[in-house]
């Protein structure tokens, strides 16, 4: 069995859902409680401007990577040949 | 932004008379960690480049791991910042000439409004600990009511003194005011 490297973006997928809801709930605490306020309008646009910078670099230096290449490949290990030889 | 017209049950001549936030060098000492925490990653790097041990991160496995735990690290970075910038900003404490307004988030997912009749205050403390309050002239004002709500702490306000003393004349002028009524 093959597992392939692409096992990394599910912890990945599920940090980006975690910090999708803390933002959205920041949001609604700005624009309900904070309208208006230039200072947080500034700090906001400071966040987003900041992780679109943070998601822009990273799929920069992720998109030559081959997502298939083997993390771990259970078929051939040292442990399996010494347990059971062919 | 507050608005006192927006708050439910304001008197016809309440008016903002103190609007108190945190001291800014709570908000500095979270924005110094962030800038330490964002800094880590280069340092260790720089330490490894030194010996020479950079080159373990260009594998077909570890590169790809070591940019998405970059990733991670800096997403959750600026989200805690963000966090703690938004929970500076929206924490707020109002005084009014009847009323002492409290607006704070407790977490997330938690945030209070609670408001106490300046008449029926019984105590009001002001404290300022340790070394960046004393330089700074910031510290803590404790509130006691006689309500069940019994105690409205006002959490790192600048001039705790002054704001303190201000308060008790509110509340005095408050009391002497509903004397009058009865």
């Amino acid at each position: 069995m093959i597992i392939p490297i692409s096992v990394i973006l599910i912890p990945l997928a599920l940090f980006l859902l975690i910090f999708i809801i803390f933002a959205l709930f920041n949001f609604y605490h700005v624009f309900r409680y904070g309208f208006g306020d230039l200072t947080l309008f500034f700090g906001t646009f400071f966040f987003i401007c900041a992780s679109a910078l943070i998601f822009f670099y990273a799929f920069q230096l992720l998109r030559g990577v081959d997502f298939n290449y083997p993390l771990l490949d259970l078929r051939s290990t040292s442990a399996n040949s010494n347990f059971f030889p062919r | 932004m507050f608005k006192l017209e927006n708050y439910p049950s304001s008197e016809p001549d309440e008016r903002i008379v103190l609007s108190l936030r945190r001291h800014w060098f709570i908000l500095f000492k979270s924005f110094l960690g962030f800038l330490i925490l964002c800094a880590i990653p280069a340092v260790i790097f720089i330490l490894l480049s030194r010996v020479g041990l950079t080159e373990m991160f260009n594998g077909p496995i570890a590169y790809p791991l070591t940019v998405t735990g970059l990733f991670i690290y800096y997403l959750g970075l600026i989200s805690y910042m963000y966090n703690a910038f938004v929970d500076f900003y929206l924490d707020n404490w109002i005084v009014t000439n009847h009323r002492i307004i409290s607006i704070e988030a407790k977490n997330l997912f938690n945030r209070t409004v609670s408001a106490q009749a300046l008449y029926r205050v019984q105590d009001v403390t002001a404290e300022s600990k340790g070394f960046a309050p004393t330089f700074l002239n910031y510290g803590t004002i404790y509130i006691q009511t006689a309500a069940e709500k019994e105690r409205f702490v006002f959490m790192d306000v600048q001039h705790p003194f002054e704001n303190a003393r201000l308060i008790e004349q509110l509340i005095t002028a408050d009391k002497e005011c509903h004397k009058g009524m009865q």
